[in-house]
């Protein structure tokens, strides 16, 4: 339970990176987005539930076999999301290389491939 | 010259009277003045939903109430749910389905599901999630915690 | 952040706050349910040296039907009108509107008249008695006065009120039977400010033309925005998809949005004429053809 909740807690975050959370700073370097109004955190709306399966694998090499778990969530959840919208959007040659993919630049980004005559 | 003014309300049965600045937020006083600091206070700017109580029976950000504001009102917070050791159904719920990992929008989430179990006892987990929307937690990815609150809502029904 | 040092008072009716206003002068605010005026008290983006509390003033706490039209309370909490079934029988619309303001925890405390009075181009009342044509009823030391909803909204935060006026109540038309209600906006999370958003009330004639619109958009300029222009070339028409294709282009050239960190302007249009669409559709589907 412990370890699913880390997990879960850590896939919140990667999805928050990749389709909201953004620090974003204007010309002169003032931050814009230095509230909790502005920097948008995923909510209970934004994520779906989770089912997690577990493989095992022995560490014997390290002090007591310990492993971390917490970031396993994090660090592959965000290219997991930008793949998941690659896939969709295969008909359009889409490809996200930005985070956060927020609906006006990805808007942007398959116009920008329709106009150079990528399949639609 | 801002001159401080007497407040006085109940909180979770207890009556708590104070002298106290216009610009004192009603959260500030519960945690500061009144030592409850369960009401956990986050954003200050009623984003975060943790510093969520009861003002007269409905959920309210205690931050975005102004102390003076709240005098003559009936509050609760997250303390006054549990009678004496006894956990509330929904907080046992929180415990056995690890709805909480560091605890920190606990309260907000406890008061804002306290409310929606009232008024709606059998509630879809979309409207689980509908609900804390207003309440944001970093670290369970809210699965949990909707767990959480569908687990309460069966066990109240039976 | 803490709100700045501030006088406060208490008012118990409509009189003593507009005295109250013209005590303390231009450097007063009306305090209603304070979900937008204590955050922006905290970040110091107003400082007014006294807050006026409107929260007890009972007389403006009411949802009264009067046949033609709903009037409600400038007090009464956005939740209470959500749950009103006199409310909900007279502008059926108003539960699912309500629903798109804040959260639950939000409109416990907000009230009508908060958020008309504090004009945010993007919010969902603004847009609802802009579409409708409807009456802010406002109160002041030269007496009441009620003011067109075109001309309530000056500018993102502004209204037409002077310093020692208050709002005390906003009267929406009720719309005619089989009348198809509906709203369509784009946030970028539940709860949030909508980036932009449509609303639309649509009623058939028999010959299956429009024989009655009111069309809306919010976060698309500085105000609320009624689409007149669009309205005059939906009226008497049958919709069919051309038509409405046709209409949506019309909404381009009808707004001015601006540009911001959730979305660029062109974003803004071309999700105004997309969510036209929908918005008039969900409406159509709505409406029952009038005898």
């Amino acid at each position: 339970m412990l370890v699913d909740g880390q997990l879960a807690g850590g896939l919140a975050q990667a999805m928050g990176g990749a389709l909201l959370e953004e620090l974003v700073y204007d010309e002169d370097g003032r931050l814009h987005t230095g509230s909790f109004r502005d920097y948008l955190l995923p909510t209970a709306s934004d994520i779906p539930p989770f089912r997690f399966f577990h493989q095992e694998t022995p560490a014997p090499d390290i002090p007591g076999g310990m492993k971390g778990v917490g970031e396993a969530g994090t660090i592959a959840g965000v290219s997991l999301v930008a793949s998941a919208i690659d896939d969709a959007l295969r008909d359009h040659g889409v490809t996200v290389t930005r985070f956060p993919v927020t609906p006006p630049r990805l808007l942007a980004q398959i116009r920008e491939a329709a106009g150079k005559g990528g399949a639609r | 010259m801002i001159n401080k003014q007497t407040v006085s309300m109940t909180i979770n049965g207890h009556v708590y009277t104070g002298e106290v600045e216009p610009r004192l937020t009603l959260a500030d006083f519960i945690r500061r003045r009144c030592g409850l600091t369960g009401t956990h206070l986050g954003c200050e700017h009623g984003v975060c939903g943790a510093c969520t109580i009861m003002v007269d029976r409905r959920t309210a950000r205690a931050c975005l109430m102004l102390a003076v504001q709240a005098d003559g009102c009936t509050l609760t917070t997250v303390e006054g749910l549990a009678e004496g050791e006894r956990l509330t159904p929904l907080q046992e719920a929180f415990w056995n389905n690890h709805g909480l990992q560091c605890g920190f929008c606990t309260p907000g989430m406890l008061m804002c599901a306290t409310e929606l179990l009232q008024t709606d006892p059998d509630p879809t987990a979309e409207k689980v999630r509908t609900c804390l929307s207003g309440n944001l937690c970093r670290c369970t990815g809210y699965d949990s915690i909707v767990t959480s609150v569908l687990s309460a809502a069966e066990r109240l029904r039976s | 952040m803490k709100p700045p040092a501030v006088g406060y008072a208490r008012a118990g009716d409509v009189q003593e706050v507009v005295a109250m206003l013209v005590e303390h002068g231009t450097d007063a605010k009306v305090l209603a349910g304070g979900q937008s005026l204590v955050p922006m008290l905290s970040f110091r983006q107003i400082r007014p040296s006294f807050l006026v509390d409107i929260n007890r003033v009972e007389a403006l706490d009411f949802v009264r039907d009067e046949g033609e039209s709903l009037l409600l309370g400038a007090t009464t909490r956005q939740r209470d009108v959500e749950t009103s079934p006199v409310a909900a029988a007279a502008v059926p619309l108003l539960p699912e509107l309500l629903g798109h303001v804040g959260h639950v925890t939000n409109r416990n405390r907000g009230t009508v008249g908060g958020s008309l009075a504090h004009a945010d181009p993007a919010a969902e009342l603004p847009t609802l008695v802009t579409a409708l044509g409807g009456e802010l009823l406002v109160e002041g030391p030269r007496g009441p006065r009620t003011v067109a909803a075109d001309d309530f909204f000056v500018a993102p935060h502004r209204t037409s009120m002077g310093f020692d006026e208050v709002l005390t109540a906003v009267r929406l038309p009720r719309l005619p039977a089989g009348t198809g209600v509906a709203i369509q906006q784009i946030a970028r999370r539940h709860g949030d400010l909508a980036v932009v958003g449509v609303l639309a009330a649509v009623r058939l004639g028999p010959d299956g033309a429009i024989n009655l619109v009111r069309l809306a958009a919010s976060g698309v300029g500085p105000v609320p925005v009624r689409l007149h222009a669009v309205e005059a070339a939906l009226t008497g028409v049958v919709p069919t998809t051309e038509v409405l294709d046709a209409a949506a282009e019309a909404v381009s050239a009808a707004v001015r949005p601006p540009d911001d960190i959730h979305a660029p302007a062109s974003y803004r249009r071309d999700m105004a004429c997309l969510l036209l669409k929908r918005a008039v559709g969900a409406a159509l589907r709505r409406s029952e053809v009038s005898a």
